[in-house]
């Protein structure tokens, strides 16, 4: 069994990619999505999200007081370019965060 | 909110037999006891001498206190019993059971029970799930009412009127930008405040409806078709106030916000299939605005009032500066709008909703918009001002008043 995990974990390792998750105001969806498209990003998935920071409480109670989480799997290069791209764009103005972390994945190809 | 305000029933005082077709009006759906008829008060006489459009359809107001005869118009918002027989409460009459103990609307209060348990902090949240839905059923009632008798009363007067109703739209936020401007508001929170205030409020107007069809006061079927004219122009005005016109402002991707919000779309959408599909064929659509109407407006009030309530905690934050604005600008929004109803030769109803209309700020199409097209000026200013004190005070306060001014006029205007 330790040696499954291990052999397990060599092969994970070899497909380490990286996970782009922004959070976001809900407004900047439809936008920002185009943009990732635009970009080349491979995929991304959406969800609604709610929480507190710099910007006050979002509360996602009603239309304009919603965020939503946009996580994109994808190369270490890619993550740079969207990540850079959506720093210097929005974050001046918008509630908005956003941060990198590492995945291993299975099918590295689709990433 | 005192006595001249929120909702608070008026209670007309002469006495005389209702019409014939006539209907007692009651918002908890019980119906009066023939014997309240014998003490029944009048508001007859009040019958608008200027733009009646459709008279067979005005609701004759004759009322005793606490309630209201009216024409079959009224029942199509689901405010009225069509019975006049006794009250299946049983235990107390109808008069005593319709005005409660303060004569509040019970809509209202709904309004008013969100807000107080918002700012006690209370747990109660709804769904957003649910507040979504209701704001669609809302905008589609309102749009599927307005297209049935548009289709009905469509004469070519209405072109006229909606460019007049475009031009109000541009007006208003053009007034409203100098006056933030000398409360010392930056340009762009100023352009964004004025955009908010230039347009109108769904919610606000699907109120004013209400209000209006339980005061057994007739207005023209085709306002939802102003709200939508309403709720453009003023973007765009604060777009160019704040940027100019070119300077790469994304004009393409806003008018998909402007022109296909949410609002604006199912207002339109329902309009359109209104005329389209004809008062028969949308009968069995027809409990969107007749029995649904207002179990629906009072949960989206609630919503509403639990939404407000935390947009006026974030008013301690903004000063004494904004909250005079959110305080005047809806009284000169109510002149500019009885100017133009006055142009329009709108009925008394017409003329109070079109005010109301003036004295309304977005707090849906306009902010999403405005954030995406001016994201250096602070939503919360806006918000607050629209959601926090100019929504609540024309729930609360403001609209018995525009009503009570449009009937002015129109009293001195027949004179």
């Amino acid at each position: 069994m330790t040696e499954s995990t291990a052999s397990n974990a060599q092969a994970h390792a070899s497909h380490e990619r990286w996970l782009l998750t922004v959070i976001c105001e809900a407004v900047l969806e439809v936008r920002l999505l185009d943009e990732l498209q635009v970009l080349g990003a491979p995929g991304w998935t959406v969800s609604d999200a709610r929480g507190r920071g710099s910007r006050g409480v979002r509360s996602a109670g009603w239309d304009n007081d919603g965020n939503v989480r946009i996580e994109v799997v994808c190369s270490r290069a890619m993550a740079k370019l969207l990540s850079e791209h959506i720093q210097q764009k929005y974050y001046a103005d918008y509630a908005m965060i956003c941060y990198l972390s590492a995945v291993e994945v299975l099918r590295p190809e689709k990433f | 909110m005192g006595a001249t305000g929120a909702g608070r029933r008026a209670r007309p005082a002469a006495s005389s037999v209702p019409p014939t077709g006539a209907v007692q009006l009651d918002l908890r759906g019980c119906a009066a006891r023939d014997s309240d008829n014998a003490r029944a008060g009048s508001v007859g006489g009040t019958e608008d001498k200027r733009g009646l459009i459709g008279p067979a359809r005005r609701p004759a107001p004759v009322a005793h206190s606490g309630l209201i005869s009216v024409g079959r118009g009224l029942s199509d918002f689901g405010l009225v019993c069509n019975s006049i027989a006794p009250c299946p409460c049983g235990w107390v009459s109808c008069r005593d059971h319709f005005g409660g103990i303060m004569g509040w609307d019970p809509v209202v209060l709904f309004f008013v029970f969100g807000l107080a348990a918002g700012l006690l902090r209370s747990e109660l949240k709804l769904p957003p799930a649910l507040y979504e839905t209701l704001s669609i059923i809302l905008l589609l009632a309102i749009g599927l009412h307005g297209g049935v008798e548009l289709a009905e009363q469509a004469s070519p007067a209405l072109v006229g009127q909606m460019g007049l109703v475009l031009l109000m739209g541009l007006l208003l936020p053009l007034i409203a930008f100098p006056l933030l401007r000398g409360l010392r508001f930056s340009r762009v929170d100023s352009a964004n405040i004025a955009a908010h205030y230039g347009s109108v409020s769904a919610g606000t107007f699907a109120v004013v409806v209400a209000y209006l069809m339980a005061q057994g006061v007739f207005f023209e079927s085709y306002m939802p078709l102003f709200v939508a004219i309403l709720e453009i122009p003023a973007i765009l005005v604060g777009i160019v106030l704040a940027r100019g016109i070119s300077r790469g402002t994304p004009w393409r991707e806003l008018g998909r916000e402007i022109f296909l919000g949410k609002s604006i779309m199912l207002l339109l959408g329902g309009l359109i299939i209104g005329v389209l599909a004809g008062k028969e064929a949308v009968a069995p659509l027809a409990p969107f605005y007749t029995s649904m109407f207002a179990p629906v407006l009072a949960l989206f009030l609630l919503e509403m009032g639990l939404i407000a309530s935390k947009q006026m905690g974030a008013l301690r934050e903004v000063g004494i500066r904004l909250i005079s604005f959110a305080l005047i600008m809806p009284w000169i929004g109510v002149a500019v709008g009885l100017m133009f109803a006055q142009l329009m030769g709108l009925s008394v109803g017409g003329t109070a909703m079109l005010a109301t209309l003036g004295a309304s700020a977005s707090y849906i199409a306009v902010p999403a918009a405005m954030r995406l097209a001016l994201p250096q000026a602070n939503p919360s200013l806006s918000l607050g001002a629209s959601l926090g004190i100019t929504f609540p005070f024309n729930i609360l306060i403001g609209i018995p008043l525009y009503l009570q001014i449009a009937q002015f006029l129109s009293e001195g205007n027949s004179l």
